[in-house]
């Protein structure tokens, strides 16, 4: 049974396959410092591309050869449907995909975070057992509504609460934790935060499986249309009530509520000042801001979750159902017209008539009627050319900068053979600039039109540099350019 | 400029909206005034003969002319607002394909929000809707005059800085609709129908 299991996870799990990778310690890594160390839940294509290459630079000193293929052909990869360590998705409102880590990337990130320990050096067994102690008591008394059973927990920490005051106003004294015992609590706690970290994604998956669940069994067949009103009644109920749905929703309440924040915060603050503590500073960092992440974490997965159950609501409406059937019907028929008349004159009579533009006429949009433009015409028969002139002309011919595009693209290749990916600043220093702004320009268009990376969110100052003694020094501001190697594509993805 | 301005109302930034076209709830301040005003700015536009649309759970909104049967006496008298657009027989075929494509795209996609298709994957799609020996070249071109023509309707619009992909808007829903589909598709059957019986056309070609 569990061989099984097991053989089938190792087989299947992209968890397990990110942990065989050959570069997966380069990938946790940089998966590490992009989303955990940043705080990020998601981060925009651009974002992680950029971030991706200044890392790919970097290891490029440190262990060349590796991770040295083109970072956007990695990102699909990671993507990708066998991959699955990180996933893409288009939130309305925003112009470029999304990142943000799967369940299986989480689960390697929380196991290796248990394998090797971080900074907190040790496991502590007897918190950790205690922790245990507590809950189980706390099951008991929680699941019994037995008054006697209540009331008589409650003598007990009554008269372990009395005993205690009592002993410290008799000798004055405080029985505190040993050093040891403190920071042994303190890993468990931070421990626990960082696997709670790793949760959310699995959270909402489950709720986007349960969605996928009853998608699927509405679109096998409309038979079966009671058994699916019946497996979702209200479907944002629905998620709600699922055990997972049920610890989601408390989880939240509780984040979001500000008396249960204000406590939390003033713990963090207590936690931060424990003396015993001052070592520990990437548990501390992690404790610091579990407050605002834990908060986003939950306005993420809610987000999701209106959305899904907007989607469920849609797909169990009876009257969109009937409407939809009927549209997939047309659908298919028309399409399968279509392709007998391929290229047939018939089709010319066949299309849309819609009613889409409001006419309002403005006698105001109209401009005044106006003499056509006449044409004069030159007679050059007895034309005397003027020497002086002519001389002038071809001058100011002749100083205009002549671009040439392919001396442009060599620089771009030379600078490309000695740095991973140079941004146009790093090119201008191996190439200082000799025909102006206009050179900037032609560079533009170049990357434009070869496909390298223009990130119009970043800028980059470049000082150009006077050509006359006497001329002045310019400040130009470009998006910021990055030159890739390989040329991409238009199609690819 | 006789006596003052009416006192402002503040659906009448909704209904400005309106005019210039889409209201979606992605806009925002006009969405929410919209939902917040309805009535006002439904009877308000109703006066002149156009009806109000508005979908909460698609999150879209528009302004159409009153179906003639729905009129209340007098109304008729009304000129028409709306005009029509005629679509070419390729911006329709790709209006079903797109239609096609936000449909599937709802039946099966739950991770994204928006409907994004490629390029290159709707030109597969496109070829087998055109004759065999035209060349590759004339059929992107053909392909991307049409996404433009649909762009300027409001149905699609490029999706992030790269070309080659497009967002289906959701108002392409309302506008192709069922009933919209079924006229198309007897326009359709007329015309296959007139050269040859059912399914007899892929063979005589």
């Amino acid at each position: 049974m569990r061989l099984g299991r097991l053989l089938t996870y190792f087989s299947t799990s992209p968890a397990i396959r990110l942990l065989h990778a050959t570069n997966a310690p380069f990938i946790i890594t940089f998966f590490e410092q992009v989303f955990k160390q940043a705080s990020r839940i998601t981060l925009p294509h651009s974002e992680l591309f950029t971030a991706l290459v200044a890392y790919q630079e970097e290891l490029s000193e440190t262990h060349p050869g590796v991770l040295s293929s083109r970072a956007d052909s990695y990102l699909n990869d990671w993507c990708s449907a066998e991959s699955r360590w990180l996933q893409r998705l288009l939130e309305s409102g925003r112009d470029e995909p999304l990142y943000q880590l799967t369940p299986h990337s989480e689960d390697v990130l929380v196991f290796l975070d248990r394998a090797l320990d971080k900074d907190l050096g040790f496991v502590g067994t007897e918190s950790r057992l205690k922790l245990v102690i507590d809950t189980l008591s706390d099951l008991v008394i929680g699941s019994s509504d037995d008054p006697e059973v209540r009331l008589q927990h409650l003598r007990a920490e009554y008269a372990r609460i009395a005993s205690e005051i009592e002993q410290i106003e008799a000798t004055g004294q405080v029985a505190k934790y040993q050093p040891g015992q403190i920071r042994e609590r303190f890993a468990t706690a931070v421990t626990l935060l960082r696997q709670l970290q790793g949760d959310f994604r699995a959270v909402e998956e489950s709720f986007r499986r349960i969605t996928v669940e009853v998608q699927q069994r509405q679109i096998a067949g409309s038979g079966s249309r009671g058994g699916i009103l019946e497996f979702a009644l209200d479907s944002e109920d629905f998620l709600k009530r699922e055990d997972q749905g049920v610890s989601f929703y408390a989880f939240v309440s509780l984040i979001l509520s500000p008396q249960q924040t204000a406590k939390l915060e003033t713990v963090i603050r207590g936690v931060r000042q424990i003396t015993e503590l001052t070592q520990q500073h990437e548990g501390l960092e992690t404790i610091r801001s579990m407050v605002t992440l834990l908060q986003r974490e939950a306005e993420k997965v809610m987000r999701t979750n209106h959305r899904l159950s907007a989607t469920l609501r849609r797909l169990l409406d009876d009257r969109t159902h009937a409407d939809r059937q009927r549209i997939a019907h047309l659908l298919r028929e028309i399409q399968g017209q279509a392709i007998s008349l391929a290229g047939s004159p018939a089709s010319t009579s066949v299309g849309l008539t819609l009613d889409l533009e409001l006419t309002l006429e403005s006698p105001l949009r109209r401009a005044f009627w106006t003499e056509p433009p006449k044409f004069e015409a030159v007679d050059l028969t007895s034309y005397q050319p003027d020497a002086d002139a002519r001389q002038h002309a071809f001058e100011q011919l002749a100083a205009l900068h002549h671009i040439n595009w392919r001396e442009l693209r060599v620089r771009i290749r030379q600078a490309l053979a000695l740095e991973h990916a140079p941004t146009l600043h790093d090119l201008l220093a191996i190439h200082p600039l000799n025909g102006g702004v206009v050179e900037v320009i032609a560079y533009l268009q170049i990357a434009m039109d070869d496909g390298h990376q223009i990130d119009r969110r970043a800028s980059e100052t470049l000082i150009l540099r006077p050509k006359t003694p006497h001329g002045r020094s310019l400040l130009i501001t470009v998006p910021r350019i990055t030159f890739l190697s390989t040329q991409r594509n238009g199609h690819a993805r | 400029m006789r006596g003052e301005l009416p006192e402002f109302r503040e659906w009448s930034i909704a209904a400005v909206h309106l005019l210039r076209g889409v209201v979606e709830a992605e806009d925002g301040r006009a969405w929410n005034i919209l939902l917040s005003h309805r009535s006002s700015v439904e009877s308000y536009f109703a006066r002149i003969g156009l009806l109000l649309v508005v979908d909460e759970s698609e999150g879209f909104s528009y302004l159409r002319q009153f179906p003639e049967e729905q009129l209340p006496d007098g109304y008729e008298a009304l000129p028409k607002l709306f005009h029509a657009t005629r679509l070419s027989y390729g911006q329709t075929l790709l209006c079903v394909l797109l239609r096609d494509a936000l449909r599937r795209f709802e039946e099966e996609e739950v991770l994204d929000e928006r409907c994004v298709v490629d390029e290159s994957e709707l030109l597969e799609i496109w070829r087998t809707f055109s004759p065999q020996q035209v060349d590759d070249v004339k059929q992107i071109r053909e392909l991307q005059t049409n996404l433009r023509k649909l762009e300027g309707m409001g149905f699609v619009r490029p999706f992030g800085q790269e070309p080659g992909s497009w967002e289906v808007r959701r108002i392409l829903k309302a506008r192709v609709n069922a009933d919209e589909l079924e006229h198309l598709y007897r326009q359709l059957s007329a015309v296959t129908g007139a050269s040859a019986p059912d399914g007899a056309i892929a063979e005589l070609d």
